[in-house]
């Protein structure tokens, strides 16, 4: 009836293979087998065991505990654990998939298999270009006043000029990436990781003690960032913005709400930190990625919020520095000298002297692979690793961080991960991603102070602050429930600044920002 | 728990062979084979054994009595049993399966307002339901005995090699074999490279266009409104092969774990993609249901054995069943009509044979067909086309005269048959090695005129091709679960709206650019080549070429290996590793 048998009847002279075997296994008096059967049949025992010594091999593997990893530095979070056992998780079958997810995702060998997966995967076909994830569409940018940044200096980049490459990371204290007029002697910083080494070598702290703890927080693939779509190309990765009417009133309303709320008691400051793609993808390919304009998205957001909140328009001085290097290849955080430039328009519009960029030790910690590629494993990205470069403040750099187990411990503001993992390299600054950190100027005792709402971006932003506030509080919105609103008032704060990049403008992290006002 | 996961590769099934191996006896064989098997299927929910259990109880009962009523020669008591059987068996099924879309649509349609209850499906239903129903049939029929042993038949219809993702096994095709089978080396090599190679096309091929599919096309139908057409074809054309590789990749790792241990279960799949109309398609694609459908529904409806209308509308219902059987949802039947068109374009009008040849008195191989299987007549005169080892007798030279819509016609006639499956079984060492190019086929078959084989061979392509995007357009209209998101993406598609999504888009190129190579790969396991290379080298060693015997195995030995560890780290590396049958 079957498609196979009636072959079968169509070819009765010509005995298949395996009635060959079972007459040579079981009728060998009647007939012997010929020399090709008895090869064959040696060849198919080599195979059934060498199918049983790869499936053994895989078992046992499998079974020893202490192979298992259990931290995937690779993508930064803590793997699957074994599910703990109870009867309703069983009936439900919830524990046997959780089994079974644990089994795979903590298989002994993981990140050198997801290594050579990564690598194999480079060459399914041409690969100098690609675009990793799902593109969206964003929603129409209302027209609104331009919040440029204030720069006595500035001139707007030519809009057709065609953007420069990203810029590659300074591979020696004398390769700064740049080259831009205003800032010629950036790369002249005295030699980096001997410096930055014996800067931060004072402390007391064994990086291995508590390596593990800030190596993890971070926020990739957890409930941190989650990137739309990225696209790769020339060796760097950009992650897609699409405007959300929504979310940008959401935002806004919610910026407004915390002035409200802070009236007469702090400043209310708000910077919205644009993507890398935003200075480095040329309009041809940011069409083609429908990737919306998040200066017209930022202006708009600025213009619907309270008169209480003071805008920090960044981009165009952030633009005028694209040359330099403001934005990882590999990672989807800003640079410290990113950061720095923002800190220069903060200081414009507070009213204060920045420092320049030279006046600090600036530290390299090279060999960096970000979170572009944890999420990709694109070898065009690995090809390129990041160096990240951190300015240490001048009057301190000790902080108090509150961790989330809630234990608070005191840490570097500009840790040295030099022995750290290569993808945990951005975790330099202010201990990651910390719920709460605390830092307090040795120098000054104005009772000044600030506290910045943020996610990791704010990271690379706090460092600059610490010379100019007696203190500063620092609270990671995901992380820190006690509620900004409080602690500002609590300690009667001058300034809070929401530090917030493009990714950030979406629901449900506003509605953490939201919620955590108390 | 699915085939495709780490934990059932080097805990489920290596643990399943060592206990097995270990057991003396056939029973207690059988015993370490269904309790794997339960444990296999609690994985998805220790509840819905509890379900499994008692269908088969149900069955084992009925067919029972089936069997008891036919031996006093009361037929109509049997067929009273089998028709509370089958009630049941649906009964269940449809309340599983489709009552949450029946009363949706019914409080759609009539704007009545209730509640409707959340039904989990239990997974394989549609498969192990099938199965009993075909059992309890057969048995009816008396075309096999009643299983008079419980626990067999739980066996039969719980076994975890087919139970969640088919194939739709007969119970003829085990009913010896679960009694009694041999082990054989031979079976288990190839049943070890069946295994592997299936595991490699799911946790390799299909996971990876699963995901270039997910980039391309966005979930919701406002999504897709605005994504361009380029990302929806080329997302089609990788759901089209991600859906073949994903589905037979299934069937090839349950036919190998059943060879592995002296099962033989019948092909699920003859390489789809190769067929040259709707009609071949559907003889190539997810065998073992068409089957079914044909044995169980249309061939009792009378099949083409009528009026051309009744014959018109037997498909009808064959076609919406067999549309509704993959899911509950409108998209699904649409699928089904879909097919339903094309086969009755292609048997009415296209291939439309001949009067007289219908009325031309059957031959005897013909009646011997028609009283296994009415609706083969067609099959009559197949010949195995894509088989190039073979070359037809020319004889008949005189087709000059032969008009080419007539040969057209007659092409349809050319099918193809059950040969070409990864039929590294079928060894023909035996043949004289004179006589390989020519390994003697014909007596069962007409000569195939030269001229038109040379037609064939030149319609070849195109014919393929154009039945291929049949093929993509039915999928579109598979994998679009939603009325609405399907009339945005065919919108698209077909440049309804006015060309709007008609624009270069860089997804869709980056797509195709980023895996080029890797698509040539997947394609490639989509066309009968490694078989074909597997046979060459068969043919070749019957020549005496001592390094090609060598060469034939190694390449067994190599593909087991390579196609292993591909797998471990494909699933390891990839997390995405959907499963796609949950609504079968």
């Amino acid at each position: 009836m079957t498609e196979s048998r009636k072959t079968d009847t169509h070819i009765p002279h010509i005995p298949n293979e395996d009635t060959q075997i079972r007459n040579a296994q079981t009728e060998d008096i009647k007939k012997e087998p010929t020399k090709s059967e008895r090869s064959e049949k040696r060849w198919s025992v080599f195979i059934i065991a060498l199918f049983a010594l790869l499936m053994a091999g895989g078992s046992i593997v499998g079974l020893i505990p202490d192979l298992r990893p259990k931290v995937s530095e690779l993508e930064k979070r803590e793997l699957e654990a074994f599910p703990v056992y109870s009867d309703e998780s069983l009936i439900s079958g919830e524990y046997l998939d959780n089994l079974q997810s644990w089994y795979a995702d903590s298989y002994p060998g993981r990140e050198e298999i997801l290594t050579a997966y990564g690598d194999m995967k480079d060459h399914y076909g041409i690969k100098d270009e690609e675009i990793h994830g799902e593109l969206s569409y964003g929603d129409e940018i209302p027209v609104v006043e331009d919040y440029p940044s204030i720069e006595d200096d500035y001139t707007i980049a030519d809009e057709s000029m065609d953007p420069p490459l990203p810029p590659t990371p300074p591979t020696d204290d004398n390769a700064s990436a740049g080259g831009s007029a205003a800032e010629d002697d950036s790369g002249t910083e005295e030699n980096a990781s001997e410096e930055g080494g014996t800067s931060v070598s004072d402390n007391n702290y064994d990086p291995d003690d508590f390596a593990p703890i800030p190596s993890v927080a971070s926020d990739a693939g957890s409930d941190g960032e989650k990137f739309g779509a990225l696209y790769i190309s020339n060796g760097a990765a950009y992650s897609t913005y699409y405007f959300s009417q929504k979310c940008a009133d959401e935002y806004a309303a919610m910026a407004s709400a915390y002035a409200e709320e802070l009236d007469g008691v702090s400043n209310v400051y708000s910077m919205l930190i644009p993507l890398s793609g935003y200075f480095y993808l040329g309009s041809d390919v940011k069409e083609q990625l429908h990737m919306s304009d998040e200066k017209a998205a930022f202006n708009y957001i600025y213009s619907v919020m309270d008169e209480k909140v003071t805008p920090v328009p960044v981009v165009d001085t952030l633009a005028r520095h694209r040359n330099e290097y403001i934005y990882f290849r590999t990672d989807h955080h800003w640079t410290a000298r990113g950061a720095y430039y923002a800190y220069r328009q903060y200081a414009k519009i507070k009213g204060f002297t920045p420092y320049e960029i030279t006046d600090y030790t600036c530290v390299q910690f090279d060999n960096f692979l970000g979170s572009f590629y944890s999420s990709t494993g694109s070898s065009s990205l690995s090809a390129t690793p990041d160096v990240v470069e951190a300015f240490v403040p001048l009057s301190t750099n000790t902080m108090y961080i509150t961790q989330k187990n809630g234990v608070t411990m005191e840490w570097d503001i500009i840790k040295d991960v030099s022995g750290w993992g290569r993808y945990s390299k951005f975790n330099t600054f202010i201990g990651g991603d910390q719920p709460y950190a605390y830092i307090k100027n040795p120098n000054i005792n104005d009772g000044t102070s600030c506290l910045v709402i943020k996610e990791s971006f704010g990271n690379a932003f706090v460092p600059f602050l610490v010379d100019h506030y007696d203190e500063v509080y620092v609270v990671d919105y995901r992380y820190y429930k006690q509620g900004a609103v409080t602690l500002a008032k609590e300690h009667e704060i001058d300034d809070v600044i929401f530090v917030n990049n493009a990714s950030a403008l979406s629901t449900g992290k506003i509605n953490l920002m939201k919620a955590r006002m108390f | 728990m699915v085939f495709s996961h780490l934990f059932f590769v080097f805990i489920f099934l290596a643990l399943n062979l060592l206990v097995y191996c270990l057991m003396p006896g056939i029973r207690l064989k059988n015993a370490c084979m269904l309790i794997f098997s339960l444990v296999f299927y609690a994985f998805a929910g220790p509840k819905y054994v509890i379900l499994l259990v008692s269908m088969v109880l149900v069955s084992y009962l009925f067919a029972l009595a089936e069997d008891h009523f036919l031996k006093k020669g009361r037929k109509k008591g049997a067929t009273a049993m089998l028709i509370i059987d089958v009630v049941s068996m649906l009964g269940t099924l449809a309340y599983f399966k489709y009552a949450v879309f029946i009363l949706e649509n019914v409080r759609s349609f009539s704007g009545l307002k209730f509640d409707i209850p959340e039904i989990i499906l239990p997974i394989g239903i549609s498969f192990y339901t099938f199965q009993l129903i075909s059992y309890n049939v057969d048995v009816a029929r008396g075309e096999v005995s009643a299983q008079r042993n419980y626990f067999r038949l739980l066996l039969y219809a719980a076994m975890f090699h087919q139970c969640i993702a088919g194939p739709i096994i007969r119970y003829s095709t085990v009913e010896k074999e679960i009694n009694e089978r041999k082990f054989s080396v031979s079976d288990c090599r190839r049943g070890i490279l069946r295994f592997c190679t299936g595991l490699a096309k799911k946790a390799f091929l299909a996971n990876t266009c699963a995901s270039v599919v997910d980039n391309l096309v966005p979930a919701g139908a406002d999504q897709i409104a605005v994504t361009s057409a380029p990302s929806l074809w080329v997302g089609m054309f990788f759901f089209m092969l991600q859906i073949y590789l994903d589905f037979s990749a299934y069937s090839d790792m349950a036919i190998g774990m059943g060879l592995m241990i002296g099962f033989h279960y019948d092909e699920n799949f003859n390489y789809p993609y190769v067929a040259v109309s709707a009609t071949d398609f559907w003889r190539r694609w997810h065998i073992s249901l068409s089957t079914f459908f044909r044995d169980y529904v249309y061939i009792p409806l009378g099949g083409n054995r009528c009026s051309t209308v009744r014959n018109i509308f037997n498909l009808l219902v064959v076609w919406a069943l067999t549309g509704f059987w993959h899911g509950a949802s409108w998209n699904f039947i649409l699928w089904g009509l879909y097919y339903f068109i094309l086969l009755v374009i292609e048997k009415y009008i296209i291939y439309r044979k001949p009067k007289e040849k219908q009325n031309a008195p059957v031959t005897v191989k013909d009646t011997e067909e028609k009283e296994n299987d009415d609706d083969n007549t067609e099959n009559e005169d197949h010949i195995n086309i894509m088989n190039l080892d073979i070359v037809p007798d020319d004889q008949d030279l005189s087709v000059d005269t032969v008009k080419l819509s007539d040969i057209i016609k007659e092409l349809n006639e050319l099918s193809i048959e059950g040969t070409e499956y990864t039929g590294i079984e079928k060894a023909q060492e035996n043949s004289a090695p004179e006589n390989k190019q020519y390994i003697e086929k014909t007596e069962t078959e007409k000569p195939v005129k030269s001229r038109k084989r040379h037609l064939y061979y030149m319609l070849y392509l195109p014919r393929c091709i154009f039945t291929m995007c049949l093929v993509l357009i039915g999928w579109t209209i598979f994998y679009f679960d939603d009325t609405l998101s399907l009339k945005a993406a065919l919108t698209r598609m077909f440049a309804f709206d006015g060309g709007a999504g008609y624009y270069a888009d860089r997804a869709a190129l980056l797509a195709l650019k980023n895996n080029m190579f890797f698509l040539v790969i997947a394609m490639i396991s989509c066309l009968p080549v490694y078989h074909k290379l597997h046979k060459k080298l068969y043919s070749l060693t019957i020549e005496g070429h001592p390094f090609l015997f060598r060469a034939k195995y190694l390449l067994d030995a190599l593909t087991v290996v390579v196609c292993l560890l591909l797998s471990v780290m494909c699933l390891i590396g990839n997390s995405y590793n959907p499963f796609i049958y949950f609504r079968f």
